[in-house]
C-alpha cells in the first residue's frame, strides 16, 4: 500500500481484518475517522480498548460482562430454576429482546462441529454440567441454532441431562411470522407440522 | 451468468459474511461444486431447507467467474434421521468429510456420488459400522487406492489357499505383506485372515447382503484400524470427525 501514507495504511490494514470488511470499505473507514474531529477518534479508539480490557466472561454463565457476574445471574428477581443454553452471547440479546423469558442463560461460545475439529470438550458443556447439578435447576432450554451444528449441540446436551432427570427442552422451529406457506420449503413445513399445538 | 443443474449431496456449510452461507456439494456431473447461498441466514430464506449436510436435491446455480450462486433446489431425499440422530450424524459426517477430503473441486466421479448416496441410505437402517466400512472400502476403490489382499505388496507373493491364521497389513503400501517382508513396514500390524475376507466381501457382495452380515466387536474393531491406518496415510492429516465419533460411543444406537 505505498500510496498511503504510513500511518494511513497501517488504519486501512487494520480495519481490514474486520468481519465482512475488504479494501475498498477499509479505505472509506479510515478516511471517514481521518475526516472526524480529534475528539471523535480518540473516543473511538478508547471505546474499543474499554470495551477489550473490561469486558470478560461472566464466571457462571459465560455471556459477556464487565464484571465477574452478569446484570442476569446477579439479578436474583429472575427464575434461578430454568437455564437457556444458547451458542453466543449474541443470542442472549436476541432472547432478551422477546421479553418472553425470565431464566437464566448459559452461553456455550460456539457449536459442534466435527467437520471443522470443535467437540464438546472445546464448548462450556463442563460449567453447565456443573450448574445442573447445583440441584435447583428444574428445565433446561437448549436454544442453540437449527443448523445442523446447533442441532447436533442440542442432541449431544439433551443425551448428558436425561440421566440426571431434568427437564430438557427444544426451542421450536417451523415457519417464520408473516410468511407464506406456499413459499416455505419442505423441510421447514414439515418441522412446523411437527411441532404443531393444540388451538 | 448460465443457469447450471446438478445432481449433489450437500457435504457441509460455512459462514460468509453476514447471512449468506458457501455450500459444499458433492455432485454426480461436476464432483465437488461450492455456491454461495445467499441469505440463508434470515428467517424468510427460501434457500434454507435445502443446504442442510446430506441433503440430496436437484440444485440450479448461476455460474460465473467466482463460485455459483444457489438459485434453487428439488429435494429427493432429506436424510432427516441423519440429522435428528446423534450417532447416525457423526458417523454421516465422517463420510462426508471422507469425500471432501478425498476430492478435488470439478473432478468428476459417479460411481463415488453413487457409492457415498447408497452408504447415506445404508445409515438409516444398517448397523452404522458395516455401512462405514463398506463406504470406506468402496470409497477407496472409486478413488483409485483399492486395497490389495491376494499378494504380498512387496513381493508379489501370492496368498491364495496358503492362508495363515493372521496377515501383516501395511498401511503404506495399501495391502498386506508375507512374512519375509513384514520388516518393509515399521508402522504395520497384524489382522486376523478372518478381517481381510470381511473387507474383501465387503467389496463384492451385493449392497442389500449388509443386512444378513453378521461380524464379530473384535473383527469390526480391525477393520475400524486397518482402514482408519490406511486412510490417514493418504491423507496425511486426521480425519477431524473421528475424534467425535469416539467421544460419543456411550450413546445407545436409538438415542
Amino acid at each position: 500500500m505505498h500510496y498511503y501514507a504510513q500511518p494511513v495504511a497501517r488504519l486501512v490494514e487494520e480495519l481490514m481484518k474486520l468481519p465482512s470488511i475488504g479494501p475498498k470499505t477499509a479505505q472509506r473507514l479510515a478516511f471517514f475517522i481521518l475526516h472526524q474531529t480529534h475528539e471523535e477518534a480518540k473516543s473511538l479508539a478508547e471505546a474499543i480498548i474499554e470495551a477489550k480490557e473490561k469486558i470478560k466472561y461472566c464466571s457462571i454463565c459465560s455471556n459477556l460482562t464487565e464484571m465477574d457476574l452478569c446484570d442476569i445471574c446477579r439479578d436474583q428477581s429472575r427464575d434461578q430454576t430454568i437455564i437457556c443454553v444458547v451458542e453466543e452471547p449474541k443470542d442472549v440479546i436476541a432472547m432478551e429482546r422477546t421479553r418472553q423469558f425470565n431464566g437464566l442463560y448459559h452461553v456455550l461460545q460456539g457449536a459442534i462441529s466435527p467437520m471443522d475439529g470443535v467437540g464438546p470438550e472445546d464448548l462450556r458443556i463442563k460449567e453447565l454440567l456443573e450448574r445442573i447439578n447445583d440441584g435447583r435447576i428444574e428445565e433446561v432450554i437448549l436454544a442453540t441454532d437449527p443448523t445442523i451444528e446447533g442441532e447436533a449441540t442440542a442432541m449431544y446436551l439433551s443425551q448428558l441431562i436425561k440421566p440426571l432427570n431434568i427437564k430438557a427442552t427444544r426451542i421450536a422451529s417451523g415457519l417464520p411470522v408473516g410468511g407464506d406457506l406456499e413459499y416455505a420449503d419442505e423441510v421447514t413445513l414439515s418441522r412446523a407440522l411437527e411441532g404443531r399445538r393444540e388451538l | 451468468m448460465p443457469l447450471m443443474k446438478v445432481d449433489a449431496i450437500v457435504l457441509r456449510t460455512r459462514e460468509l459474511g453476514e447471512a449468506d452461507r458457501i455450500v459444499t456439494l458433492y455432485s454426480k456431473q461436476k464432483g465437488k461444486v461450492q455456491l454461495v447461498a445467499k441469505g440463508v441466514k434470515k428467517p424468510k430464506s427460501k434457500l434454507v431447507g435445502g443446504i442442510l449436510n446430506f441433503t440430496h436435491a436437484q440444485y440450479w446455480y448461476y455460474q460465473g467467474r467466482g463460485l455459483g450462486i444457489l438459485s434453487q433446489y428439488d429435494i429427493h431425499e432429506s436424510f432427516q434421521i441423519l440429522k435428528s440422530d446423534l450417532k447416525k450424524y457423526a458417523y454421516a459426517t465422517y463420510m462426508a468429510e471422507l469425500v471432501q477430503e478425498f476430492t478435488l473441486e470439478g473432478e468428476e466421479n459417479e460411481g463415488l456420488f453413487l457409492t457415498f448416496l447408497t452408504s447415506l441410505h445404508l445409515l438409516k437402517t444398517q448397523d452404522l459400522d458395516l455401512a462405514t466400512r463398506l463406504f470406506e472400502m468402496r470409497l477407496l476403490r472409486c478413488l483409485g487406492y483399492g486395497l490389495s489382499f491376494q499378494t504380498c505388496r512387496e513381493c508379489e507373493h501370492s496368498f491364495d489357499g496358503r492362508e495363515q491364521k493372521k496377515a501383516f497389513f501395511s498401511p503404506a503400501l495399501g495391502g498386506i505383506l508375507c512374512e519375509r517382508c513384514i520388516s518393509k513396514d515399521s508402522q504395520g500390524f497384524y489382522i486376523s485372515w478372518g478381517t481381510v475376507k470381511i473387507l474383501i466381501f465387503l467389496l463384492k457382495m451385493p449392497i442389500e447382503k449388509i443386512s444378513v452380515l453378521r461380524v464379530s466387536s473384535v473383527a469390526k474393531k480391525e477393520m475400524e484400524k486397518t482402514l482408519h491406518y490406511y486412510l490417514t496415510y493418504i491423507l496425511e492429516k486426521k480425519i477431524k470427525s473421528k475424534e467425535f465419533m469416539h467421544r460419543i460411543e456411550w450413546i445407545d444406537q436409538e438415542g
